[in-house]
């Protein structure tokens, strides 16, 4: 491990022989595009604006470069962890307390949900009951849906005759009086949910009470062992999960002690105050008024914006506005349809892509 | 919607064994009836994808199923913009077989309208997967004609061939860049750096490179023939890790792209 570290393997793209590479990129680029850019000056017409384009495309390649060094050199980035009401005077970059030249108050943090169906999953009704029947020895594992009243017959691999089951009663509250041994309902909340079973398997009739809440007490076990085991399993009864929308903190930015500025920021949409970004990024299920924001202080991104815009538009010129003729060789326009030229019929040589590197002035690096 | 959807595919598949038996019995009208299915499959597509956003209320591009739908179509839409300027009736049939594969692999992911997560929650969602997905589908069709360059064996089309290998990788380079541009800005905006090397970015990354290497090989140094059409699928195998080969190996901030 130590060697892979010191070989920078465990964090190439921080490592010193991958920063000389891109050190080396950009060298070669600088080289590359003074050396477009003489060429293109000796071109004219639009021989020369698709030179200059292409000139562009590597000179936004360099931008984007030198946008990304002052990002790692003079960049800032960190986190304000705080809850509701509380205000930062600074932020945590790897341990280190970094002062703000303002203070930012959490004025509000609220996580949104999506919309669900109301009852749907909140509280367990008969459908979502269900027995379970296992046979590890069969590697078997079904599930029976509660039927009251109505057997239900099970066939089994290896086994000449089914399984047969009947659930007799379900109760939502089992209780059970001491004195008559009767079985009845405490109430209709499912505290204690119960069914009894009975089974008829292998000449022997079983029948006994499978408790959900309870599984190994009571259950259901064929005679003949190794055999079969009955559980009783309801949905639960925990809300059903909602997907989360959104995270919303509103900040205030207080400077001189007053509110210079209110804004409710999400997961897309950061507030920038002079020169500090500040993301929504984290929450904590259990506490629902705490929250942590990323904070960055990014001087390169401006060169970097540029460079991506200079790229497309560079792009496009190269390939669509000036696109080379390749000696006005084109791809064989067709008012009919186009010649099949699968089967060989038809061809024009076309290529508006060809390298030429016999023309004066050609854009090779 | 999920007749649209079958539709498209049926369209597709109609298209492949029209363009085969055009391309047999070279029969051009039979050809131009394999175009036109390929095309109503297309239509079938954009329907359904449109349908899809409206009942979603959002770009349907947040998921491996919806993402293999807009690839499928601009598999179909690529090839369709060569066949207004030229015939060739063997790469239609490769692009109707890729086309129906990838509708027919997309058919086999959960396909139910899920809410997003807060980070997709944003209009570069659509921009930056229908950019990505255009370049995928330049540089699909440009692997089908390297394909069927280094099969067919007649010099003229072999050199129509060649130069739809570079123009597509031409367009695919275009909107691939475009594509990592606009995640970038995304992700600056959501998260607060343009560039972290996840592995999707790196390996997209990658991809960019071996298709500049294949425009500066071919602009300066004028590669041709088969040396380019290697490096073309070779960009396309690239193109293939960095969709699938990322969401299903690699821990990724694309991780809900497995879904």
């Amino acid at each position: 491990m130590e060697f892979l570290q010191r070989l920078g393997l465990t964090h190439v793209f921080t490592a010193g022989w991958f920063l000389s590479l891109l050190a080396l990129l950009a060298a070669s680029l600088c080289a590359c595009t003074f050396r477009r850019y003489a060429l293109a000056m000796r071109l004219h017409g639009s021989a020369r604006r698709r030179a200059l384009a292409s000139v562009l495309t590597h000179v936004s390649l360099l931008l984007i470069l030198v946008g990304g060094v002052l990002r790692a050199t003079h960049g800032q980035r960190g986190v304000i962890e705080f809850r509701e009401g509380d205000t930062a005077d600074c932020f945590l970059a790897d341990g280190v307390r970094i002062p703000l030249p303002f203070l930012v108050h959490l004025a509000k943090f609220e996580t949104e949900f999506y919309e669900t169906e109301q009852g749907t999953a909140t509280r367990p009704d008969a459908n979502a009951a269900r027995l379970l029947l296992l046979w590890p020895e069969k590697e078997l594992s079904m599930a029976l849906p509660v039927k009251l009243s109505e057997e239900q017959q099970v066939a089994l691999p290896d086994e000449p005759m089914p399984l047969r089951v009947n659930v007799l009663r379900q109760v939502q509250d089992f209780v059970k009086d001491r004195e008559t041994g009767e079985v009845r309902s405490r109430s209709d909340e499912p505290r204690n949910p119960a069914v009894q079973v009975e089974t008829v398997f292998d000449g022997s009739t079983n029948r006994t009470w499978l408790f959900a809440n309870h599984p190994d007490f009571g259950a259901m076990h064929g005679v003949k062992a190794p055999s079969f085991k009955l559980v009783y399993q309801i949905a639960d009864q925990a809300p059903a999960p909602r997907d989360i929308k959104s995270w919303k903190s509103t900040l205030q930015v207080v400077e001189g002690g007053k509110v210079v500025r209110e804004q409710t920021i999400e997961v897309n949409a950061p507030l920038a105050h002079r020169g500090y970004t500040f993301y929504q990024s984290g929450y904590n299920p259990r506490d629902p008024a705490w929250t942590s924001l990323m904070v960055v202080r990014d001087p390169g991104v401006l060169l970097v914006y540029t460079g991506f815009l200079l790229m497309i538009a560079g792009l496009v010129v190269v390939f669509y506005v000036y696109p080379r003729s390749g000696g006005g060789r084109q791809l064989p326009a067709d008012s009919e349809g186009g010649p099949d030229l699968a089967s060989g019929h038809g061809v024009t040589r076309g290529d508006a892509l060809h390298g030429d590197n016999s023309r004066p002035g050609g854009t090779g690096s | 919607m999920t007749l649209a959807f079958n539709l498209a595919l049926i369209a597709f598949a109609v298209a492949l064994v029209a363009m085969v038996v055009a391309l047999v019995a070279k029969h051009r009208a039979v050809e131009i009836a394999a175009t036109a299915l390929l095309a109503a499959g297309a239509v079938a597509l954009t329907i359904y994808m449109g349908l899809r956003w409206h009942a979603a209320g959002r770009a349907p591009f947040s998921n491996m199923f919806e993402s293999l739908v807009l690839f499928a179509w601009t598999i179909a839409a690529v090839y369709l913009a060569i066949r207004t300027r030229v015939r060739v009736t063997a790469l239609g049939a490769a692009a109707a077989l890729l086309a129906a594969l990838v509708l027919a692999y997309a058919s086999a992911f959960e396909s139910d309208i899920r809410p997003l997560v807060p980070a997709l929650r944003s209009n570069w969602l659509s921009v930056h997967v229908f950019t990505c997905f255009l370049g995928y589908g330049g540089f699909a069709v440009s692997a089908l004609g390297a394909v069927s360059y280094l099969i067919v064996r007649d010099h003229g089309p072999r050199e129509v061939l060649e130069t739809i290998v570079a123009r597509t990788i031409a367009f695919g380079f275009l909107f691939l860049t475009a594509g990592i541009v606009t995640g970038s800005v995304w992700a600056n905006s959501a998260w607060g750096t343009y560039w972290s090397w996840d592995p999707k970015e790196t390996w997209s990354l990658v991809t960019w490179l071996i298709y500049a290497v294949f425009l500066h090989g071919r602009f300066t140094r004028g590669w041709r023939g088969r040396v380019a059409a290697w490096i073309s699928l070779v960009g396309f195998a690239a193109v293939l890790f960095t969709y699938f080969g990322v969401n299903y190996l690699l821990p990724s901030l694309h991780s809900y792209a497995r879904q």
